[in-house]
Formats: structure tokens, sequence, C-alpha cells
């Protein structure tokens, strides 16, 4: 990219922005020291995400979308010094499914790869749909999902705020242009979690994601030879059953 | 029919929130809260989180994701927005965002115009507001990936 190091520039001028604003309103010093301990308590966090992830990437799967949804809402606020102790049993538990034989869904059901805009809440109906339909959710690439936990931040940097900012500015979201990195990821997840379709989770009016929808799309199915299908959506259940009868129809096309 | 497999299955998380994982969240928001621990709301992943711990507050990640509050948001909001925004204002304007009501601060984000234009809408609700979020990898913002 010709002009990488001036968007790391840019966007580590901006985290320094933050940080004098957060020094202001909160009458604070916010120490480099302080930084450093905050990005490997995030290394440590994303580290055992990962391993819990892991579990899903497995055939069949252990671990089911609600486990890793309840999990990465919490580990979002949380530290890792306080959520490590819940992280640990949610292994060990893991660990216990895999030796006793209890996966999630019935045996050889569609792997489904979830890519796209934030789905919580009320848009989580897309996930019981696929679910419903037999299908099981083994990745969820969205911000609501593990696309926080996947990247690292370099440690002992010389500049603990350019490390930062050289983190964020790797985030595939659709608002970066061009968001190469997108399909990068998109790459490593389905090398990964071995899905068997990609579902590309749209919320109206959203632009950025719904345009780049097209690339993914063909991304998808020319490099993976995976099926692939875009859903617009809102919060509302208004569509619930239109959904349906698209999933239950790629599902049986494959 | 085969059985679904998970009925042998115990929980991952033994708690008293099973199906509400935003309920659990609040409850560590509220009890690092309640330590004295000063809390700093974002709804998007651009927010640097590591900042927010390094000055020993909370982050806590905003609410956005709940058909009710779109009425009350498409008092103000024009009805062909995009539903995260949408509700993410009704929840200011109903009040009814336990997280935001514990912020001290919000960090905006301005991923997209909509949401950009809603924050403003919304900046006199909390004493401080900052604007974030890159757009662009490359500084000038002229993309020569077309042209090989």
């Amino acid at each position: 990219m010709p002009d990488e190091d001036g968007a790391k520039r840019n966007w580590a001028e901006v985290i320094g922005r933050l940080k004098s604003f957060l020094e202001r309103t909160f009458h604070t010093t916010i120490t480099e020291h302080a930084i450093e301990s905050a990005i490997r308590d995030t290394n440590r966090k994303n580290t055992m995400m990962k391993k819990i992830f892991d579990y899903a990437a497995g055939t069949p799967s252990y671990l089911s979308w609600q486990e890793m949804y309840d999990l990465t809402f919490l580990a979002q606020p949380a530290s890792f010094t306080d959520i490590e102790p819940l992280l640990e049993s949610c292994i060990e538990a893991l660990e216990n499914r895999k030796k006793n034989g209890a996966y999630i869904g019935k045996e050889g059901a569609p792997r489904i790869l979830i890519t796209g805009c934030p789905v919580g809440g009320d848009a989580t109906k897309v996930f019981k749909v696929i679910e419903e339909a037999g299908g099981v959710i083994v990745a969820i690439d969205n911000c609501t999902g593990m696309k926080s936990f996947l990247d690292t931040i370099e440690e002992n940097a010389s500049d603990p705020i350019q490390a930062l900012a050289e983190r964020y500015l790797k985030l595939p979201c659709s608002c970066m242009s061009p968001n190469t990195r997108r399909l990068e990821q998109m790459d490593r997840l389905i090398e990964l979690f071995k899905p068997d379709a990609v579902v590309d989770v749209i919320l109206h009016a959203c632009h950025g994601y719904n345009i780049e929808s097209y690339k993914v799309g063909e991304h998808v199915r020319r490099r993976h030879k995976l099926p692939f299908l875009k859903i617009e959506t809102d919060y509302s259940d208004g569509d619930v059953r239109q959904i349906a009868t698209r999933i239950e129809t790629m599902f049986e096309m494959m | 029919m085969p059985k679904d497999r998970r009925e042998k299955m115990e929980p991952l998380i033994h708690d008293q929130f099973a199906g509400a994982p935003s309920k659990r969240a609040l409850a560590y928001v509220q009890s690092k809260r309640e330590q004295g621990k000063r809390v700093v709301g974002a709804y998007c992943g651009y927010a640097p989180f590591e900042l927010i711990r390094a000055m020993d507050a909370v982050p806590a990640v905003l609410c956005a994701f709940s058909n009710s509050t779109i009425e009350a948001a498409e008092s103000v909001l024009p009805g062909n927005l995009c539903p995260l925004i949408k509700s993410s204002y009704g929840y200011i304007i109903t009040d009814t965002c336990p997280f935001f009501g514990l912020s001290d601060a919000v960090v905006a984000e301005t991923t997209c115009d909509g949401k950009k234009k809603m924050f403003e809408l919304i900046a006199d609700r909390k004493p401080c507001l900052s604007w974030i979020s890159p757009r662009c990898r490359m500084k000038t913002g002229q993309s020569e990936t077309g042209r090989k």
C-alpha cells in the first residue's frame, strides 16, 4: 500500500487526541507503562478467546453461537484479569464435551460462517433461523463476534500509541477503503473453521457492507467454491419466514 | 430423526444470566462502578479500550440492538436509516440504555455518515464526547488499487 505509513501516523495522532481527551475529562494522566499493561491484558485475553473459538473450528463443533455470543459480549468490557477464571472454566468444559462426544447440532450439519454488519439482540433472528434449519454457526466474523479478538497488539513497542494505531487500523471494517484485509481474513477463517457456506448479514441502509458484499460474495464463490448468501434485514421480525425460506433453499442445494 | 446432542451438554457459563448476555455485561460494569471505577461508553470496535483500561476505567459497550427503541428514534431520524443507528439513538432519547446511564464519557466513532450525524444529536447528553475512526488506509484517500 503506497501510503499505509501515512494512515498509521494519522490514526496514531487520533488515538493520541483521544488520550488527551480522556486525561482532560478525568483529570488524570495515562502513562505509557499503563498502556503497555493494558496491551498485554488484551493480548492474553485474545489468546484465550481464540483458544475457545478453536472448539468451534473442530468437526463437529463443540461451541454454540449463543455461547460464542455470550463470551464475546462479556469479554469486550471485561479485563483479562477479571475474565480469566471464567475463560479457564469454559476451556475445561469444552474439553470435557470433546472427551464425552457431546457436540453442537446434528451429525453432518452444514457449517456456516457469518460475516457482515454487527449482529446482536434482535438481529440474531438470522442465527436462530440458521439453527432451526439445521445449520451450525461455526464462526462469526462480525464486530459482535470474533473480530475484536483475532489480532494481537505489538508489545514493548517504542511507542505503545503507535502499536495501538497499527492494531486498530487492521480491523477489516467496511468503512475502510480499500478493505483488502476483509478478504484476507475471510481466507484465514475459511481455512480454520471449514464452513460449508458463508452468510453475509447486512443491516438495511448500511451502504458500506452492502456494496462490499458483492466483492466478498465473488471471492467466496470463486476462490473457495462455497455457497454465499447475502441477507439484508433489520431488527423487526417481519422477514423471519422469508429468511428461513432462503436459508432452507441454500441448505437443500448444498 | 437423530436428536440434537446438545441436551447432554452442561452450560458453559453457570450463572443467573443464561440467555441474557447484556445483563451479564451490565452486572460486570455495575460491579466495577461500585468499586469506584469510572465508565467510558463506546459503540464501536475502533474504540481503543486499552486507553480506557490504562486510566483504570471500565469500557462499556452501549445498547444498539433492539427493535423496541426504533419507533421513538423515528420521531427524529429518517426511517430509511440503518436499524443499528436508529436503535442506539432510540435507547438514548428514551433513557433506556443502562450502560449509557453509567457512562461518564462516550467515545463516538465516525465510521459512517449516519453515525457521525446521529452523534451530533446526542452530544449534549453527556459532558464529554470525542470523535474518532479511520476511514481510509491511505492518507490521501486516493485508491490506486484500480490501476495496475
